[in-house]
């Protein structure tokens, strides 16, 4: 349950944001979650709803969109979609050290008024 | 008014690992994050290790447990400061956690050769944050079985070197030894494997050879820095 710590990350980003640009209300907010982020979208959306009640985020419309899983293969450069649970490249079978996308969860995102 | 803000959640994790990583350069400290399974044997690994070491190096460890302060004690004989976090259910260490301990002025921790942290008991949620650690260590029991670091490869893809730890009892267990070598090279060709056996001794000096590689490496850092 690493998600609890995400949302307040999420509500801390928002809320300071919104109080520089002198916003009472959040209406809308798009949040991407990688798919290989580990973090569940229904845990977020849970703590989203439990945590965000009397705060400037009551009662905002939460948009979640996947983002598939992007690597870039060590060997040839493929940018592809990595399988787990080994990763590796369909062209050349080397693996990848490291992902393009997929990988985090951020706020694309909001609305506010 | 719609903004884009394109700023990630983990964002606030990732400074606070920053802060702590410029820390322990400025002073020369090796960080090294463990992770594992509960009950993979990373306290007693600390143990043999720490009871190798420790006439040579000024050892500190974080002990990060979800309640309890026996593994703390357990160790407190034998390094130079053994501090406790108790994160009460929650399921991993946060970089602000760490350094609360290392910015605390009666913590001698900044004087250490080398700081070992003891993750939750947990292969998912530890490896998504980053400490501040210069190296991150997985611990992998033969008891657990073969299917771990296909199940969680993350874990293990994000990790320096990975331990496989109670050797000793392979003859007892369906542990195909040669199997997850192979799994581990396509998970993370750079990783170090060694298999270990804290009982028999077994493979205890190459991972005390290559955590004093990583300790040199740091310092050096240090030096140039």
């Amino acid at each position: 349950m690493h998600e609890l710590s995400l949302v307040s990350s999420l509500m801390q980003i928002i809320g300071e944001d919104a109080r520089k640009r002198g916003l009472q209300k959040i209406n809308r907010v798009s949040l991407i979650i990688g798919e290989m982020s580990t973090s569940s979208s229904r845990a977020i959306e849970f703590a989203l709803e439990h945590l965000c009640k009397g705060t400037i985020l009551d009662g905002a419309a939460f948009e979640i969109t996947i983002e598939e899983l992007q690597g870039k293969c060590d060997s040839c450069s493929l940018l592809f979609k990595p399988s787990p649970p080994f990763f590796l490249c369909p062209s050349c079978g080397k693996g990848c050290s490291s992902f393009t996308k997929g990988r985090q969860v951020y706020i694309d995102f909001y609305e506010g008024e | 008014m719609k903004i884009y803000l394109a700023r990630e959640l983990q964002e606030a994790n990732k400074n606070n690992a920053e802060d702590n990583r410029t820390l322990l350069l400025k002073n020369g400290v090796l960080m090294v994050n463990i992770i594992g399974s509960p009950g993979s044997g990373k306290t007693a690994l600390l143990e043999q290790t720490l009871k190798a070491l420790n006439n040579k190096y000024r050892i500190g460890v974080i002990e990060g447990d979800l309640y309890t302060a026996e593994d703390a004690k357990r160790l407190e004989q034998r390094a130079y400061q053994v501090l406790q976090i108790n994160t009460e259910g929650s399921c991993h260490l946060e970089a602000n956690y760490i350094g609360h301990l290392l910015n605390q002025n009666n913590s001698s921790l900044l004087s250490a050769d080398i700081i070992f942290i003891e993750n939750i008991g947990n292969l998912v949620c530890p490896a998504e944050f980053d400490l501040g650690e210069d190296v991150r260590v997985s611990v992998l029991s033969v008891t657990e079985g073969n299917d771990k670091p296909r199940k969680y490869p993350l874990a293990f893809k994000v990790s320096d070197a990975t331990l496989i730890t109670k050797t000793d009892l392979l003859p007892y267990c369906d542990f195909n030894l040669d199997l997850t070598l192979r799994d581990m090279q396509k998970i993370n060709d750079s990783s170090e494997v060694i298999p270990i056996s804290i009982k028999t001794g077994e493979g205890l000096k190459n991972w005390c050879q290559w955590l004093e590689k990583q300790l040199d490496i740091k310092k050096k850092r240090h030096v140039c820095s």
